[in-house]
């Protein structure tokens, strides 16, 4: 019907296409200058965050396993959009205002730290007992036999559900929108709140986003791939 | 390297996995573990290279106590039951991991690694697959990477668990005598652990015999095939056939036939006779009451030797005897005939001594 309406009606198919055409590049613009750089920087922070909180989570003392697992606790305890709304809009109130930019990137990096910290302790945790025991027995330290042994191969576990996770975080940038972050999804509401044509510019919006994670998706089945043809067994009894 | 184990006892939780193990093994002695599964092989494999700590008792190196001392500080180089290859190195890294991962001061040159590795994979005869990943190596490759991994290190000490464990008969055996040679080579320790006691007969300089996390016997194959000293370890060294009766006089009665045992002089109202299927004897004519008359209920013939299986007339019992396969022509027997067996080498226990 919609569509109907749109190819009965030449003066408004042609209100579109202009509309598609002067949207489509913003949107894109908003998606090249916010909403891959968020991706990308908050996602490369979350990993090192949730790298160290796995590895305090399985080898630190008491105390440093409590924090770590009170921060993992907090984070996903707790909706993402009332941690980006306590960071932005809550802070202020202390003294603290951070602008929406940089509050973005605390906010999501905290988030991927913790989710991605329980990725990467499960698969420090499926490498077998024996690995550890093969390494300490021709001689390996603990640090060594962690780093040589342990992380290479909890890599290639982690590797799938880490990029299931970026793929989550492109779509969950949007949420920036809500903190004043001029990214892709702000745009799109920005330009639909002048010409009121929603449902046209927020599918412009979704399209780019679906083509952004399809590039990232076929890009993790090469690199996956990859990492089969040197271990076709990860996982498997030896 | 000397090892001393003393009074060694290791529980799982309310489970006792080894009780008060002792054993001496002199330096540059090859020794089998033999025991049925779950006897705790494995456990003491791990005691001795320090993968698992102890409840009592101590382990000596040389002499020094090393019971509280670190796996990575033993030197002794482990081959794990089921190979647990660094999987995501070649052939080549995991033979030289152990060598790179040393402090700088005592760490050779890349060229010296790479020359040792290369003696190690030809020792293995692996030298050329030292670009594969462990995944693409078949059950024997991956054994003797693990081997060559071991060895690469230059331990005091080997242990192997089942290190022929899943593999063919005939890979198995070629391994084996090559292990045995290796062994004779380097002169290092080795302690490895079988169930098959044909292996350990085959290899061992020693036998330790457990079952139960206790050990049963330790010595010499001809020793513990000669003469076990429990009937635990008779059975589990080879096939059996069993005479329960009376110890009377140097003899084993079961009603009119006996058994001739000359070496048991006291009388027991029961007592065990257990004889190997190749000491018994098959005769045509009853000649003596030292023989029982039995049918013959199959004849398997296996390369040279003959194996009979028999139903005693007078019991319903079956008896196995083992001939060579000139005898077997020479008596000219077949399935169904009555024939006479004369049980020799009997080994006799009395159940009170054990619990049979
Ligand atoms: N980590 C453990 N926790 C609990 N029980 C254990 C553990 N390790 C071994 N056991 C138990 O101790 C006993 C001896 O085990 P062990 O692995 O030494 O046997 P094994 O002689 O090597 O047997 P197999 O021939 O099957 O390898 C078994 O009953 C086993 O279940
Ligand atoms: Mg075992």
């Amino acid at each position: 019907m919609y569509l109907n309406s749109i190819f009965h009606n030449p003066e408004r198919l042609e209100r579109l296409i202009n509309i598609a055409s002067s949207s489509f590049v913003p949107l894109l613009e908003g998606a090249i200058t916010y909403t891959l750089p968020l991706t990308v920087i908050t996602f490369t922070i979350g990993l090192v965050i949730a790298f160290f909180t796995a590895l305090a989570r399985i080898f630190g003392n008491r105390f440093l396993r409590g924090i770590a697992q009170g921060y993992v606790s907090i984070i996903r305890g707790t909706p993402l959009l009332v941690q980006l709304f306590i960071i932005f809009y809550g802070l202020p109130t202390v003294g603290l205002t951070i602008s929406p930019f940089p509050s973005a990137i605390i906010g999501f990096s905290l988030n991927v730290g913790a989710y991605a910290s329980e990725i990467i302790r499960a698969a420090i945790l499926s490498i077998p007992k024996v690995q550890w025991e093969a390494a300490y027995s021709i001689g390996m330290t603990r640090s060594q036999a962690i780093r040589r042994i342990i992380l290479p191969q909890a890599t290639r576990v982690a590797i799938p559900p880490l990029s299931n996770s970026f793929i989550g975080l492109i779509k969950d940038t949007s949420l920036a929108s809500l903190i004043l972050v001029t990214e892709m999804f702000r745009r799109a509401q920005e330009i639909a709140a002048t010409n009121y044509e929603f449902l046209f510019v927020y599918s412009i919006a979704a399209f780019i986003y679906w083509v952004i994670c399809f590039i990232f998706s076929i890009i993790q089945g090469k690199i996956e791939g990859r990492l089969d043809r040197f271990v076709k067994t990860v996982g498997g009894v030896r | 390297m000397s090892i001393q184990v003393k009074n060694v006892s290791k529980s799982f939780g309310s489970f006792q996995a080894l009780k008060d193990i002792s054993v001496d093994i002199e330096s540059g002695e090859l020794i089998a573990l033999l025991g049925p599964s779950g006897s705790g092989k494995t456990t003491l494999l791990r005691i001795l290279a320090g993968l698992e700590g102890l409840d009592e008792g101590a382990i000596y190196f040389d002499g020094e106590n090393i019971t509280n001392v670190s796996p990575k500080e033993r030197k002794v180089g482990f081959v794990f039951q089921h190979y647990a290859l660094f999987r995501h190195m070649t052939v080549f890294e995991n033979v030289a991991y152990g060598l790179k991962v040393r402090p700088r001061k005592t760490r050779p040159s890349k060229q010296e690694i790479a020359k040792k590795v290369n003696e190690l994979l030809e020792l293995v005869k692996l030298q050329n697959f030292q670009d594969r990943y462990p995944s693409q190596l078949s059950g024997g490759q991956r054994q003797r990477v693990a081997l060559a991994r071991a060895l690469a290190v230059e331990p005091k000490v080997l242990l192997l668990d089942e290190p022929f464990g899943a593999l063919d008969a005939k890979v198995r055996k070629e391994l084996r005598r090559w292990l045995r040679q290796l062994h004779n080579e380097f002169h290092v320790t080795s302690i490895f652990v079988t169930h098959d006691q044909e292996e350990a007969l085959d290899v061992a300089d020693r036998i330790i015999v457990m079952n139960n996390g206790k050990i049963e016997q330790i010595g010499t194959p001809d020793e513990v095939y000669e003469n076990p000293k429990s009937p635990f370890v008779y059975d589990f060294l080879g096939n059996v056939n069993i005479f329960r009766g009376r110890l009377q006089n140097g003899k084993l009665r079961q009603g009119q036939f006996e058994i001739s045992a000359p070496n048991y002089l006291d009388s027991h109202d029961e007592a065990v006779g257990y004889v190997r299927p190749h000491d018994i004897q098959i005769e045509k004519e009853k000649v003596d009451n030292e023989t029982v008359a039995a049918k013959i209920t199959f004849i398997h013939i296996v390369g040279p030797t003959v194996q009979i299986e028999l139903k005693r007339e007078d019991n319903g019992e079956f008896l196995e005897a083992e001939l060579t396969k000139e005898h077997y022509k020479n008596l000219e027997i077949q399935k169904g005939d009555i024939v006479y067996v004369r049980p020799k080498q009997l080994k006799v226990f009395i159940p009170e001594d054990f619990s049979i």
